[in-house]
């Protein structure tokens, strides 16, 4: 019981760890940033080569992964999605593509099967009560739970943060006080970036370093939007506890490898009760005019 | 005698967030009838005829329809049996043709059913349709595109595609906005026909001269309440109609106020000699698709002014805000990349003796115009103190803690409600939030849209004296209203916009003296 | 007004050629009419005489851009309504696994189980869908992102329906030659049909919904229900065109889910212009023999139609189709404002 507790905890922080970036980027410029999982991947493979190819300690192969990472997403916002802003179809097929484009470029390069991965950062475990867990995991817990409490100060107390809650809320009004809606936009995505590249540094040592795992987040960052309601900083804590504790359970009483059907459960279940997510706005009736 | 009553509201309430947009509003229709529904801009017209239409869904109330309740239904079922209206920004499709647009009614399987005929006909049935709207059926005129259409037809174009519905109760949301004189005159009697046909109209107007002549009973809104009822006549002499058109008696008064700094008026100018002019606009002139909204506006705003912009509603108030301030071209972007409307500017702006025209109202904020947009927004899900902050995104935590406390001394009900959200204040309380929000911006050009719309007459005065505050510390303002009464004590200098055009300017007493602005704004 | 001084801007005007024939007197001239058929019938042309030239190998290419065609023609489909599917392979899989199932488990011929599989995957992947349709434009493009990732890891990890195996052994779908032509003439009716409903009233709506659809609501008309309808429309195309390639590999297995199914479809009517359909078919005739063409490469390829797409979207968003016709039927001069 104790078990199923720590570790539906756990997972469920390691979903909010995926889903944050898509989120926040979502919430902030209205993109749906598809190429989120191929962010997640390439923030863990240039880690990887920071230390491998370049010899650099874990930590500064760490650091400048995440500011690589900002970059890409602030390059891709201001080199590409400004030209398209607006127009829909534009915006969802570009991030897509763009992130089908890494993973497979990474697969290419032989980022597949069981050859690479990231080393946990402190080896060993503890125990609590009967339940044994190791550091790595712990370590996730912790930090996701801390990077959450960190960016609602950043977004409620910093001037970028501020703007962020302006575009995010009355993009016009933001305008008119001087909140340039492009460079927020690049902002968020510059931040979504940075923040896939901190999940797969704190999560990817739990496992394999392998480009399909970049699709495995893609999908489990998107359901957690449908699942809790795009918009909501709620809904996505209450989907990924949901969609956490659920799969514990699954894997616990049914077999791990049935843990697949709890995400897919989640969307055909939420379709059908509530299609606007737990938390999502229902904004039917009033965007009818 | 019940079947004679079309439509029945009864108490409908709707709100947003902490304003009131309809408040108790209860009346009935009766078959054939043309009722008009007037009141100041924000009361709540085009919301209740959104709720009877079903595009927003009361709060409370019900809305019975030829005996049936219809409140909260889809739109698309309450259009199919039988009311039919025209969108206050005409919606229409700018890439097909006139008759296609009409057309697509025509699609609908409720219409069918209503109106008969058969599959193959519905090009000849839209044809014939728009001929009846002055869309001449043997030239090329039903077959051009809408967007190239001019505005005059495009009105009538909405009208056409309303009707195709084969309504028994029609509602009109502004039809004469925009339009022409000629055009005026050239619609009215359709609509004198369509009621003596049978047709129950409810028309929204704020041309009321034109409205009158049609319209045999008239209720009038404000703040989202019914506050009168009855024959035009009747409903124009009633003090409470007046005062909530004109705006109150104003209680500012116009001696030295605060601190006993000099007053804001012609003293004050004689003690500053040097008044750089601040604002220069030339040849203003703007294009929505093929609707003139500003026509060849020029005008001047000098340093430490008050100047104020009459004007009723699309007299083209917000455009020029909209065009000074810069958000216009943030507008047209957005537009062009759509794919959407075609927003033209021409004309030139100049802030400060450097132009502007070109620049983004980013780049503008910056240098130090800032604009409190109409219908005062604020960020809903922030509280008063977040959306200052916000407001100050730019510069240091210094200056915008002392910014605040500067605004809070205009303002000191702000104080008392900076943890409260956005959304649940009232409407008051928002428009002196979004002018705080524009001041933490420190602005040497304030531009304030309609600040004084919707609010109670005590608040206005509040308002209006906020504006002299303002002004004193240095500020100059521009402040375009409706309401000329309490703006009038406020302000030096005054232009009167009219559909676009510039029509009258001169020092506040010209302006109070003028015979037709008394008539038209001042009520005399 | 004030003068610009002189700013120019593009104008375009028709051809001389195209207004003349625009009406029936185009009858009277050869020319005209040369003008007016030769773009569609050379297709077709071309269409009947290749695989009668093309050896066995590029024969089965002919079909893969078939079915892609068929794919990307339901894609078109969707977004002249506003819904951009980024899961074409959720029709295709169910499509195919409906068929193979079927086929192998109650031993149907595929003379039934294509329609059936048709027919009962749009039932299934509108009941699934349905609910999307009064949300908001990208939510659509999530779900069907994610759902049949979804289902080929469900498949993959309960072993159901063959698990990762898959089930072989299927009924072919004939001899080389009707292979080939059934998967041209499925094409090309698709095509067809859906142009004719494009032009027709039922297609004058939906794209109204696409452009307003509060407009078409006050029209009367219930958006949801015909966004729904163009669902079961779409999703029975895909389906059939899933059904069509589980017959002609004789198996069906997760791969059937695979992304090259959303994302090919994707490219290739961003290739050839969104909104046409023959652009569709045009960038499905372009990409997948390119694609066949550049198998060496592995997952290389896929990382290549990226780089097209997003080359087509950003700097020709209208596609080959629609600028080669412009060309075709205008001219371009500039004029005084």
């Amino acid at each position: 019981m104790l078990s199923l507790l720590i570790y539906g905890l756990i997972q469920s922080v390691i979903l909010v760890l995926y889903a944050y970036g898509f989120s926040l980027v979502y919430g902030i410029s209205g993109i749906a940033n598809f190429a989120h999982g191929g962010i997640y991947i390439l923030g863990g493979f240039m880690t990887w080569c920071f230390m491998n190819a370049l010899g650099l300690p874990y930590f500064l192969s760490a650091i400048f992964s995440v500011i690589l990472m900002g970059l890409l997403g602030f390059g891709l916002y201001w080199g590409l999605l400004l030209r398209i802003r607006g127009i829909v179809l534009s915006e969802v097929v570009v991030t897509f593509v763009a992130g089908i484009a890494i993973l497979e470029i990474l697969a290419w390069k032989g980022l597949y099967g069981f050859y690479y991965n990231l080393p946990v950062f402190v080896k060993g475990g503890i125990s609590l009560g009967d339940v044994a867990i190791d550091y790595q995991r712990l370590f996730a817990l912790g930090s996701g739970i801390a990077l959450a409490g960190l960016l609602w100060a950043f977004v409620h107390h910093t001037r970028m943060g501020l703007s962020f809650r302006g575009i995010a809320q009355d993009e016009r009004t933001a305008l008119s006080l001087g909140i340039e809606s492009d460079w927020v936009g690049a902002l968020s995505l510059a931040i979504g970036s940075s923040l896939a590249a901190v999940a797969a540094i704190l999560v990817l040592p739990l496992g394999v370093l392998e480009a399909n795992i970049g699709y495995d987040v893609l999908i489990y960052a998107v359901t957690v939007a449908i699942v809790g309601g795009l918009e909501s900083g709620f809904g996505m804590i209450a989907a990924s506890l949901i969609i956490g504790f659920g799969q514990i359970a699954v894997a616990r009483y049914i077999g791990s490898s049935w843990m697949i059907i709890v995400p897919l459960g989640a969307i055909v279940l939420i379709l059908a009760i509530r299609p606007s997510g737990l938390f999502g706005s229902f904004k039917e009736l009033e965007e009818r005019i | 005698m019940d079947e004679e009553i079309i439509l029945k509201v009864e108490d409908l309430r709707k709100h947003f967030g902490g304003v009131m947009a309809t408040s108790d509003v209860s009346f009935r229709l009766r078959r054939g009838e043309f009722l008009g529904l007037i009141g100041p801009n924000g009361s709540g017209k085009t919301t209740l005829v959104n709720l009877i239409t079903g595009f927003i869904r009361p709060d409370a109330g019900r809305i019975i329809y030829k005996g049936k309740d219809i409140t909260g239904k889809m739109p698309y079922t309450i259009a199919g049996m039988g009311i039919a209206r025209t969108f206050q920004m005409v919606r229409l499709f700018y890439n097909l043709a006139a008759y296609k647009n009409i057309i697509i009614p025509l699609c609908s399987p409720r219409v069918q059913a209503r109106r008969g005929g058969k599959y193959g006909e519905r090009d000849d049935m839209a044809v014939e349709l728009l001929d009846e709207f002055g869309f001449e059926r043997n030239s090329y005129v039903p077959y051009k595109a809408a967007g190239s259409l001019p505005h005059g037809y495009l009105k009538r174009l909405d009208l056409a595609r309303a009707m195709a519905l084969r309504p028994d109760l029609l509602l009109l949301d502004e039809l004469f906005s925009g339009m022409s004189m000629s055009e005026v005159a050239a619609t009215l009697p359709l609509l004198e026909k369509l009621s003596e046909e049978g047709l129950s109209i409810i028309m929204v107007e704020h041309r009321l001269k034109e409205l009158f002549r049609v319209a045999r009973r008239v209720i009038v809104l404000n703040f989202g309440q019914k506050i009168a009822e009855g024959s035009p006549e009747e409903v124009m002499k009633s003090e409470a109609v007046a005062s909530a058109y004109l705006g109150s008696e104003s209680d500012v008064p116009e001696s030295p106020s605060v601190e006993g700094t000099p007053a804001v008026s012609g003293e004050a100018e004689k003690e500053r000699p040097e008044k750089r002019p601040m604002l220069e606009v030339s040849n203003l002139t703007v294009y929505f698709e093929n609707a003139l909204a500003l026509n060849d506006v020029s005008l001047g705003v000098e340093e430490n002014e008050i100047v104020g912009i009459l004007g009723s509603n699309s007299s083209g108030k917000t455009s020029l805000m909209n065009t000074v301030s810069g958000l216009i071209l943030d507008m047209k972007k957005k537009e062009d990349r759509r794919g959407g409307e075609r927003i033209s500017v021409y004309g030139e702006v100049v802030f400060k003796g450097k132009r502007i025209t070109g620049l983004g109202p980013v780049e503008r904020v910056r240098r130090g115009l800032a604009l409190c947009r109409e219908r005062h927004p604020v960020f809903r899900d922030s509280d008063v103190m977040e959306n200052l902050r916000i407001a100050g995104n730019r510069h240091k935590s210094g200056e915008v803690k002392d910014s605040i406390a500067l605004v809070f001394e205009i303002f000191p009900h702000l104080k008392y409600i900076r943890k409260r959200k956005g959304g649940l204040l009232s409407g008051g309380e928002q428009q002196m939030l979004v002018i705080a929000m524009a001041l933490v911006t420190r602005p040497e050009l304030l531009l304030l849209d309609e600040p004084l719309l919707g609010l109670s007459p005590l608040l206005q005065s509040n308002v209006a004296e906020a504006m002299k505050d303002i002004s004193l510390r240095g500020v100059t303002l521009m402040v375009t209203e409706q309401f000329a009464r309490p703006l009038l004590p406020v302000i030096n200098r005054g232009y009167v916009l009219e559909n676009g055009i510039l029509v009258m300017g001169g020092s506040r007493q010209e302006l109070e003296e003028n015979p037709e602005v008394r008539a038209s704004y001042l009520g005399a | 007004m004030a003068d610009n001084g002189g700013s120019y801007r593009k104008e375009r005007v028709d051809r001389g050629i195209k207004a003349r024939s625009d009406s029936v007197y185009a009858i009277a001239s050869f020319r005209d009419l040369s003008y007016l058929l030769l773009p569609r019938f050379l297709p077709l042309l071309v269409a009947f005489i290749l695989p009668l030239i093309v050896g066995d190998y590029w024969g089965k290419v002919l079909v893969y851009a078939a079915v892609f065609g068929i794919l990307a023609l339901s894609w078109d489909f969707l977004a002249s309504c506003g819904l951009f599917s980024l899961g074409q392979a959720l029709f295709f899989g169910i499509g195919a696994y409906l068929a193979g199932a079927f086929n192998y488990y109650l031993h149907w011929p595929i003379y039934a189980t294509i329609p059936a599989a048709s027919v009962g995957g749009a039932l299934l992947c509108t009941a699934l869908l349905a609910p999307v349709m009064r949300l908001r434009g990208v939510y659509f493009a999530m779900i069907t992102l994610v759902l049949p990732m979804l289902f080929s890891r469900l498949i993959v990890a309960t072993k159901v329906i063959g698990g990762s195996h898959g089930i072989t052994n299927l009924t072919p779908l004939g001899s080389r030659w009707f292979t080939i032509y059934f998967a041209l003439l499925a094409l090309f009716v698709c095509l067809f049909v859906f142009r004719r409903i494009m032009a027709q009233d039922y297609g004058l709506v939906l794209s109204a919904i696409r452009d307003d659809d509060r407009a078409v609501m006050s029209a009367a008309i219930n958006i949801f229900w015909r966004k729904v309808q163009a669902l079961f429309i779409a999703s029975g195309v895909g389906c059939f065109a899933g059904a069509l390639m589980c017959h002609n590999y004789q198996f069906v297995g997760p791969s059937a889910f695979a992304l090259d199914y959303s994302l090919m479809p994707l490219a290739a009517t961003a290739l050839g212009g969104p909104g046409s359909f023959v652009g569709a078919v045009l960038g499905s005739a372009v990409l997948v023999p390119l694609s066949e063409a550049l198998r060496a490469f592995g997952g290389l390829r896929i990382a290549f139609y990226c780089l097209i797409l997003m080359a087509c979207i950003i700097v020709l968003p209208e596609g080959i189709f629609h600028y080669m016709a412009r060309k075709y039927h205008r001219f371009e001069r500039m004029v005084k404002v």
